[in-house]
């Protein structure tokens, strides 16, 4: 299969039918103008009541064909999967809120395939995307889904500085704007051109412009009703924002019309079980028109502990694990339950190239530390003097190799030399290294001195949720306490972590790793200063944000590469976007901003037996990809034996 | 009696007051506010935006000296019964606290029977035959219920139940009864569920209640109306339920009003492990997002609960013992 990371922005209509030649089994394929011939039973008693119109009329007159991952089309069955409870508003949104984007990745997110948009156009230069929407697609309560419901999306939510940043995600419309032609039709149209609008568009957080029943939700705001906000207020919510908030989450509020594949029942506010029961509307159907979803509902079981999830997964209480259970190592237990729990394991690739990254802060407020940091020979030795396979074998049970920040092997834009570069370890040369870098005085205690004169002694900053960081921590202080160079470790809260670091108050940290995949390409922030999880160089980060303390430009090095990234992002032409990309990364391969530790090896999840159509490798876990959405969870059957 | 019943009253007010405050104080202390762990989980997205954080952080007035706050949240408490807003579960805080509360009350008063019912004969029993192989029998278990820690307990527990029994854990239903109508089915479920939870959170209860009833009851044993009663030819067993054991039943209506305290406190760690739908899991949470309005919520609610508990035990006392005074 031809594998096109950017639909090229052509002339005409961009039809998906191309699509439908994958050879891959484990594509869904997409055609068109197939009307729907069969449903779930659980619905026949309301058709035949007059409750509900004829399956036909209710999917519409062009609904998106997906041909299933597997042989299964048995309809009914509840899925059974945890939640950890009302934080997790990522589960919802990944697991039951990812099918309804105008346009979505495909199932090993390498294309982005239409979904609610049938197809788009590009124009020419690249700053008018026009999608074209499928007729006669309805609301989960009958009513039609509209571009005016988009349009209800930039104008009454994204625009609007009351509502919650979560639910505008209007930060890649900077520059754009949304115009609705004719109620088939929506385009999205930038100053500049916008290379990067089908990849957000698929993205969770973006993929929700869809996500607004306009005739439902215009009560809820001033603009509509002069009451709202009286009428919030009488139910005890501070005003209208809360109220509209509290009714446009999918999985807060079963009033709310949908367009995805479940509909809340008992919504995330239970302490026990979220619920969710099929949407009668559903806009998709399988090659024999038969109506998705397949299951009847969804029940999440809202459980905060996860050793209790390990339990209740041993017993077989599930029908998916593909988060909280499904660790390194919990896989042993997890292997030898198997009969018991009586699931199937399945590959997920992974995005990172590395299990964790240590950043160290060339931008500290320190000036001695900011030094000897900005020093790249410093960096090097530092590098060298990490025993990498002594940390894969204590803390990641000798899975994995060493490996830096760059892409990984199953990346096009894998490079071998830049994912090895520094990994060995030889602490002699490190010694020497730090030497000739002029930090060859040391005090009586044979710790090295800085260009101030006092000893070099810094923090490095774990966070207290992240275990095998927490592992790692006191080895890499060893390590560079052989080197002479005295580091020291501390955990933090989650918050407390995330402020001291956007304050730029840290001096090194140790993070996730990030950049391994596609998704590097669509937002290269292990590579470039971009956001503040490249801990390297945080005022830098500050200064092309323009937010936050510190504001300071990079130096030239580092700026090369924000202008590559700004030039990436408004080249709409394919190959001259990943020419670019790879010049940003051979920026960074020279810079050698932050250090990795391990390639990850690729991770697993687990399904019950009686779930069908599940494919035996599953996408790149990552959030930018909504995992597990992409696969259509609509198309998952239960088969009962 | 209706004096001291006001003159606590009166206390309990200013006990409140008191109460609110520090819960508020207390609330505020950790770095960052509910908008921290906002942007922390946004950060994953990718798409927070620094002026949006600080404008939410003044919709819900977080930006306002602390005092201010707490004036805000205390007064819409006292007079209009608005317990605030939920930042994380995006309701008002009273749509959320009551079934919790429910839950944790029927834990509550379930584990309070049993550690009642099982102390209660085994205390009398251990007192009476002192030094026999019952007595350093029941001392033994009840050194170690004293001594393990409930949520280790607990996770013993749920191994057991699981690998032995086959049986579902966690929760207090099994998946098929969830949702289903209160039936015989269900009760007989949830009677099958109760029981691990009701044996952890009150293994150190029962444990403490055994001991203290056995000591207070030695005391009076040898005390010489004890003695009177016996050369008067009494019997044994009317006498000792007569005189003695009322004495020695002190300590058991004197701990009513702290089992609510104790039982967020102590088993907060255990409710989370056998994943009860008690206030324990979700202030626990809240704590840790910062939901500052619904932690604060729970702990007043609690801390009500607490003092009403101990004014029950309070009167009780003066009720059942005549020797406490009431000035």
């Amino acid at each position: 299969m031809n594998v096109r990371f950017l639909p090229r922005p052509r002339r005409g209509r961009m039809v998906a039918l191309g699509l439908f030649t994958a050879a891959s089994l484990f594509l869904p394929t997409y055609v068109f103008a197939q009307s729907a011939k069969a449903e779930a039973p659980m619905l026949d008693p309301l058709v035949a009541a007059g409750t509900l119109p004829p399956v036909a009329e209710r999917v519409g007159e062009e609904p998106l064909v997906i041909t299933p991952l597997g042989d299964a089309r048995t309809y009914g069955g509840s899925l059974r999967v945890p939640l950890s409870g009302a934080s997790d508003g990522s589960h919802m949104r990944k697991f039951l809120g990812y099918e309804g984007g105008l346009v979505s990745w495909d199932v090993m997110a390498q294309n982005v395939v239409p979904n609610v948009a049938k197809s788009w156009d590009v124009s020419p230069d690249g700053t008018t995307y026009t999608f074209h929407l499928r007729k006669g697609m309805k609301w989960s309560d009958g009513e039609p889904f509209t571009s005016a419901d988009i349009l209800f999306w930039y104008e009454d939510v994204s625009q609007n500085p009351d509502i919650l940043p979560e639910l505008r995600t209007d930060a890649f419309m900077k520059g754009g704007k949304v115009v609705a032609p004719d109620p088939e039709t929506v385009q999205f149209v930038f100053e500049q051109p916008n290379a990067m609008l089908l990849y957000t568009l698929a993205t969770t957080g973006p993929d929700w412009v869809t996500n607004f029943p306009a005739h439902y939700l215009k009560q809820f705001l001033p603009k509509y009703n002069p009451d709202a906000d009286t009428q919030a207020k009488a139910e005890g919510l501070g005003g209208w924002p809360a109220k509209f908030e509290n009714m446009a989450f999918f999985y807060q509020n079963p009033e709310k019309p949908t367009i995805f594949p479940w509909q809340v029942v008992r919504p995330m506010t239970d302490p026990q079980q979220v619920t969710f029961t099929r949407n009668p509307y559903f806009w998709k159907v399988d090659t024999d028109g038969n109506q998705l979803p397949y299951m009847d509902g969804v029940d999440n079981e809202v459980i905060g502990d996860y050793e209790v999830m390990l339990l209740k997964t041993l017993n077989g209480e599930f029908d998916w694990i593909g988060r909280y259970v499904n660790t390194l190592e919990n896989k042993p237990v997890l292997v030898e339950g198997e009969e018991r729990s009586g699931m199937e394991f399945f590959d997920i690739v992974e995005a990172a190239p590395t299990y964790a990254t240590i950043h160290l802060n060339q931008t500290d407020r320190k000036p001695a530390l900011r030094e000897f940091f900005a020093n790249k020979n410093v960096r090097i030795a530092l590098s060298h003097g990490l025993d990498r396979q002594k940390i894969i074998d204590l803390v990641f049970a000798g899975q994995g190799e060493p490996y830096q920040v760059a892409p990984r092997p199953e990346s096009e834009f894998y490079d071998e030399e830049m994912a090895k570069q520094y990994t060995e370890f030889d602490p002699d040369l490190a010694n020497k290294m730090l030497d000739e870098a002029g930090y060859d005085k040391k005090d009586a205690d044979g710790w090295r001195l800085g260009s101030d004169g006092q000893p070099i002694s810094f923090v490095l900053t774990v966070r207290v949720d992240r275990k095998p960081y927490v592992d790692l921590a006191p080895l890499v202080v060893e390590d560079w306490a052989a080197l002479g160079v005295k580091a020291d470790f501390r955990t933090l809260e989650k918050a407390a972590y995330l402020n001291q670091r956007d304050n730029n108050e840290h001096d090194g940290i140790i993070e996730d790793g990030d950049g391994g995949m596609i998704d590097a390409l669509i937002f290269p922030r292990a590579y470039v200063p971009i956001q503040g999880d490249g801990a390297w160089g945080t005022a830098w980060i500050a200064w092309y944000n323009k937010v936050g303390p510190d504001q300071e430009a990079p130096p030239p090095e580092y700026q090369r590469g924000l202008d590559l990234w700004d030039k990436m992002r408004v080249t709409g032409d394919t190959a001259a976007q990943k020419d670019l990309f790879r010049q940003l990364l051979a920026v960074s391969k020279d810079n050698f901003q932050s250090m990795g530790i391990a390639l990850p090896i690729p991770g697993y999840g687990m399904h019950s037996k009686r779930l069908h159509n599940v494919p035996a490798q599953t996408i790149i876990n990552s959030n930018s990809f909504g995992f597990p959405g992409p696969m259509q969870l609509s198309q998952w059957s239960i088969v009962t034996p | 009696m209706l004096m001291f019943v006001l003159r606590r009253l009166l206390s309990f007010a200013v006990m409140m007051v008191l109460i609110s405050i520090a819960a508020f104080a207390i609330i505020q202390l950790p770095p960052g506010d509910f908008i921290t762990t906002l942007a922390a989980g946004l950060e994953r997205s990718g798409d927070v935006d620094t002026a949006q954080l600080e404008f939410l952080r003044q919709r819900f007035g977080l930006d306002q000296p602390i005092w201010v706050q707490y004036w805000r949240w205390i007064s819409a408490i006292v007079f209009h019964g608005d317990f605030g807003y939920s930042f994380m579960w995006k309701k008002p805080v009273a749509d959320l606290i009551w079934d919790q509360l429910g839950f944790t009350l029927i834990i509550s008063i379930a584990t309070l029977l049993f550690s009642w019912v099982i102390s209660f004969p085994i205390g009398v029993y251990s007192a009476v035959r002192q030094y026999s192989w019952g007595d350093f029998l029941f001392t033994f278990i009840g050194f170690i219920g004293l001594a393990v820690p409930n949520f280790l307990l607990a996770l013993i527990l749920m191994y057991v139940g699981f690998q032995y029994f086959g049986q579902s854990v966690g929760g207090l239903y099994s998946p098929e009864f969830q949702d289903a109508a209160w039936s015989w089915g269900k009760f007989m479920d949830l009677l099958a569920h109760l029981w691990i939870p009701i044996i952890v959170i009150g293994a150190s209860k029962t444990a403490e209640l055994i001991r203290i009833m056995r000591a207070n009851l030695l005391d009076e044993l040898n005390k010489p109306y004890v003695t009177t009663a016996r050369a008067k030819g009494m019997t044994e067993v009317r006498m000792l339920v007569k005189y003695p054991i009322r004495l020695a039943l002190n300590p058991f209506v004197s701990t009513v009003g702290w089992v609510l305290p104790s039982l967020i406190s102590g088993a907060v760690i255990a409710s989370v492990v056998l994943n009860l739908p008690t206030v324990g899991p979700i202030l626990l949470n809240s704590l840790q997002s910062q939901d500052m309005y619904l932690a604060g919520a729970f702990i007043l609610l609690l801390s009500l609960l607490t003092l009403i508990g101990t004014l029950v035990s309070d009167i009780l006392l003066a009720w059942l013992d005549p020797r406490i005074r009431l000035e």
